[in-house]
């Protein structure tokens, strides 16, 4: 556990050392906003929905974070060779990848938070005052981040099959993009496709969780991440690098 | 100390490391010489456990190369090649990051910090950005970092590579004063003779991935250069393989 959280710190350090990181952060909470308002603009309905379509906005603008922030994580290692010290140092594959995963993970966390917070800011603007409740939103959030886990472990996983950093944060964006897409049912034509898997944002705010969904997001996160560990040791058997 | 039999290692077909097999003993201080693509960097790897032998036996210090890699990690210090660090931390936070994994306590990292920067004369870089350092001073960084847990095996691949003649004569003193007086066993790899001649106690030819020559007696090589030695141990294992192949 301390190695895990050792290389997890040094991590998010990095990250926040990187000027690419604070423009994912910019970057999110400014799609957030466009695509809250977007929404907003074009639908008709009660304050009480409010919650909904902000999470519904951080669900899909959650692939500029988690792309950014996972890109780096071994991409820039193998580019750079430091993999070599990482990977020869007492800290089992296992202990490597989960470190960098929670990073990653940690960093979307803050820039959701970040969101969260100039949500009211937004609102204030707006007049009347629209009325909402604190804990419908809360309650998507919760579904927002546990989807930002599984996209990080897929953002990850990516990141570990390349030796450049921009075809992971690409496959990345494009993967979430339209996986979100698909399970919120924004994509024409593929209402029905995985409609068992369907996330309803608007019954999760309204405290009517699903648990497939949540269980589906949280058993692909540790099925990626196993996979994402076998990668890391293959590594060492097929490169020569 | 260190064991390896019939040691091989394949990429995509091709045997990088040809049934290697060879001891180093307590205190011995090995200079792994060949030419570009002989198998040197491969076997500091595999010695090193970031990449595992295809097939063969090891073991250092009593662990097994193939399923004690973590035990082999804790008590071997790497410098791999083109020493690679992170740009991004100051080299004290560096060292402290390293010694923290390699599972060492605060007073003890705090300790080693202090000697391994005052061996390696880094004390007016300790808080600098090591991505604004020089090419000697990272190879110095990375000689502190190899050393900082005080590790039975160093293993240091072309530890002056792209370094001035200045920072060669540093590090090479640095590694000789290290040694001294240690019974540590170092391997490393190089092209320049100077390293070779002041700290090596045994001389390894390596060639297409094989062991053409080992030798102890590296005063004798004293007036002769690495270029001629290993042009005669080359022409001798080329001529003992056309035997072979007849």
């Amino acid at each position: 556990m301390r190695e895990i959280l050792l290389i997890c710190r040094k991590e998010c350090l990095s990250l926040l050392r990187s000027t690419l990181s604070w423009c994912a952060f910019a970057g999110f909470v400014a799609a957030t906003g466009a695509i809250f308002s977007t929404i907003l603009r074009d639908s008709v309905g009660t304050s009480e929905q409010l919650p909904a379509i902000l999470c519904t906005a951080l669900h899909l603008a959650v692939c500029i974070p988690v792309s950014m922030f996972t890109m780096n994580l071994f991409a820039g290692e193998r580019t750079s060779g430091t993999i070599e010290t990482l990977m020869t140092s007492p800290v089992n594959d296992s202990q490597i990848v989960l470190g960098k995963y929670i990073a990653a993970f940690i960093m979307t966390c803050i820039a959701i938070a970040a969101a969260y917070i100039v949500f009211p800011a937004y609102l204030a603007m707006a007049a009347p005052q629209p009325r909402y409740s604190g804990l419908s939103l809360a309650a998507g959030i919760v579904v927002v981040v546990i989807f930002a886990a599984m996209w990080t472990a897929v953002g990850t996983l990516l990141s570990l099959m390349s030796r450049h950093q921009a075809p992971p944060a690409i496959l990345t964006i494009i993967i979430t993009l339209t996986f979100s897409a698909l399970f919120t049912g924004n994509i024409i034509g593929f209402e029905s496709v995985l409609s068992a898997l369907r996330i309803d944002i608007a019954d999760f705010a309204r405290g009517n969780a699903d648990s497939r969904v949540i269980f589906f997001a949280v058993s692909t996160t540790v099925f990626l991440l196993f996979w994402a560990v076998r990668v890391l040791e293959s590594r060492r058997w097929i490169s020569s690098k | 100390m260190i064991e390896i039999r019939q040691l091989s290692k394949i990429f995509s077909k091709r045997p990088v490391l040809n049934e290697i097999t060879f001891t180093a003993g307590q205190g011995e201080r090995v200079a792994l010489l060949g030419a570009n693509g002989a198998g040197k960097t491969t076997l500091l790897r595999v010695l090193a456990t970031y990449l595992p032998a295809s097939s063969g036996f090891g073991k250092i210090a009593g662990f097994d190369l193939f399923s004690d890699s973590l035990s082999i990690r804790a008590i071997t210090g790497y410098l791999p090649e083109g020493v690679p660090l992170y740009n991004d931390m100051r080299v004290a936070e560096y060292l402290k990051f390293r010694g923290r994994l390699r599972n060492m306590e605060g007073q003890l990292i705090r300790k080693r910090m202090h000697d391994v920067i005052a061996a390696c004369d880094l004390a007016s870089w300790r808080l600098s950005r090591i991505g604004s350092l020089s090419a000697g001073l990272r190879h110095r960084v990375g000689l502190a970092d190899a050393m900082l847990h005080e590790p039975r095996i160093l293993l240091l691949d072309d530890p002056i590579a792209d370094c001035d003649p200045y920072q060669t004569e540093k590090i090479t003193s640095i590694l000789a004063d290290a040694e001294e007086g240690t019974q540590r066993t170092l391997i490393f790899t190089t092209h320049s003779s100077e390293i070779v001649l002041s700290i090596a106690t045994r001389i390894i030819f390596m060639e297409r991935g094989q062991i053409i020559a080992d030798t102890h007696e590296v005063a004798s090589l004293k007036n002769k250069t690495l270029a001629t030695m290993f042009g005669k141990w080359k022409k001798e294992f080329e001529s003992s393989m056309e035997k072979s192949e007849k």
